[in-house]
């Protein structure tokens, strides 16, 4: 009992008892005036891009839960958590040439080490090669635990400009497609993607003649079986 | 060494490990060192296809705040121009509260029950840029109860005001118990089709459990075994609109 005592009267002293974290930190009073501290700045660095390119970035860190996020002029462009492996950042993003502005910190906001990189997105071999008005291509989308690592991708040559409907369905009810159109490493108009599971991902679009990319995946990151088509909109 | 006090020394380096970031989500900062510390400037650029570059994040400034006894507390976090936002973490590193903008324009303003404990204030800025913030706590005074309303009493109309964050915009009423059961309280917007009522049950300065769409036509409802006692119930639109409520309360089978 006295032993117990004097430990417990020592960590009180030693202001460990109930909180040990706690103590370390300087005190906000209530209903005492409002304290002034200062807010660091996070790492922000500069990405100069000459070309469109799609670039992969990972934010890495051994000792915190990474968090990556990008802008450009100040706008946000994209941004991840945990898509790499653990809890570390990872995304893809295609961006055209110019100035982006690339900002790590830590979840928690805690004082981290990130090992940050930017590199060009290697290719996805193309699933299969479609001309408007094809009959319908069956494809599988790869299971995937981020974006990119489920998707797969359909190569589009379009001869003659003119409205078509890009079209990406399943019979699986646990699917749900999502279609981005890619032309010149530039990223066209927004994702298509299906209103709910188990039903296509289509939408009309307007193509002028050159070789477009299809990237689909299944939004859920899960291995699927779908059938691809692009018809002249009527 | 004497025995008793090797048994607090152990226990006193172990519990130091815990707070140096043996445990849970929330770190401290290390001591500062004697020795002068060593400036790397950290790299501005980041360049396509190169090797991976090394930055540091900077830890956020935290504060720790002890509660005695139970109640609600406001939080303000301001520093405008800049987003200052707010964050209320358990002794366990768990968000309890945070808020990013219902103070005045970007500020930070939250009004949270806290149990007694002492709380880690966690402020940082939205874009992760510099700022000054400051930062404070202050007890709040109690809502004077518009109503009062019984188990199986008349239902009874409240309205709660228009306010710009949500306990400006609240209402209470209280609520007496008279006999242990399970109750069913709702809250009906007058005008359901605009007012979507957000209510909150309060014992003893703690806050129970809270609902909204719970109920048909976009009311809110708290099934709940209560003891006798005295409650509150908190109201508000979820949008922080001024509407009309009816609340009642009734014993349930």
């Amino acid at each position: 009992m006295r032993r117990h005592t004097l430990v417990l009267s020592t960590l009180a002293l030693l202001g460990l008892a109930g909180t040990a974290l706690a103590q370390t930190l300087p005190a906000l009073t209530i209903d005492a005036p409002a304290t002034t501290v200062e807010i660091p700045a996070e790492p922000t660095l500069t990405l100069t891009l000459a070309a469109p390119t799609e670039v992969l970035f990972d934010a890495i860190s051994t000792d915190g839960d990474a968090q990556l996020r990008v802008l450009h002029d100040g706008s946000f462009v994209a941004e991840d958590g945990d898509s790499g492996d653990g809890t570390n950042a990872r995304l893809s993003a295609f961006l055209a040439a110019g100035t982006y502005q690339v900002v790590a910190y830590d979840y928690q906001y805690r004082a981290t080490t990130v090992n940050l990189s930017a590199v060009t997105a290697p290719p996805i071999a193309s699933a299969a090669t479609l001309a408007p008005g094809a009959p319908a291509t069956a494809i599988a989308t790869p299971a995937g635990d981020w974006g990119r690592a489920a998707s797969t991708e359909v190569a589009l040559h379009v001869a003659t400009a003119g409205s078509y409907t890009l079209t990406a369905d399943t019979s699986d009810s646990t699917c749900s497609p999502e279609i981005t159109v890619i032309s010149g490493n530039q990223v066209q108009g927004w994702v298509i993607s299906a209103s709910s599971t188990g039903h296509a991902a289509s939408d009309a679009r307007a193509l002028t003649a050159g070789d477009y990319t299809l990237r689909i995946r299944n939004w859920n990151g899960r291995a699927c079986a779908m059938t691809v088509t692009v018809t002249p909109a009527s | 060494m004497h025995s008793t006090t090797r048994h607090i020394v152990s226990l006193v380096l172990g519990l130091s490990l815990v707070a140096c970031g043996g445990g849970e989500t929330e770190a401290t900062t290390p001591p500062p060192s004697s020795a002068a510390p060593t400036t790397v400037a950290e790299p501005t650029t980041i360049t396509l296809d190169a090797p991976a570059i090394t930055v540091h994040t900077v830890a956020a400034p935290r504060f720790s705040l002890v509660v005695a006894h139970p109640g609600e507390l406001q939080l303000d976090a301001t520093g405008m121009p800049r987003d200052v936002q707010l964050t209320v973490l358990d002794n366990n590193g768990w968000n309890v509260a945070s808020d990013g903008d219902s103070g005045d324009g970007l500020d930070a303003r939250l009004a949270t029950f806290l149990a007694p404990a002492t709380y880690t204030v966690r402020v940082h800025e939205y874009n992760h840029v510099a700022a000054t913030a400051h930062v404070s706590a202050r007890a709040l005074t109690a809502f004077t109860p518009a109503a009062t309303v019984a188990a199986g009493a008349p239902p009874a109309t409240v309205v709660s005001p228009a306010g710009d964050w949500d306990r400006a915009a609240s209402s209470e009423i209280a609520i007496t118990v008279a006999t242990a059961g399970n109750y069913r309280i709702t809250a009906v917007a007058a005008d359901s089709s605009t007012c979507i009522p957000y209510i909150t049950l309060i014992q003893n300065d703690a806050v129970l459990t809270t609902n909204s769409y719970g109920g048909p036509n976009n009311s809110a409802l708290i099934d709940r075994a209560l003891t006798p006692g005295n409650y509150t119930l908190r109201l508000r639109d979820s949008s922080y609109r001024a509407c009309s409520h009816v609340v009642t309360v009734a014993a349930q089978p």
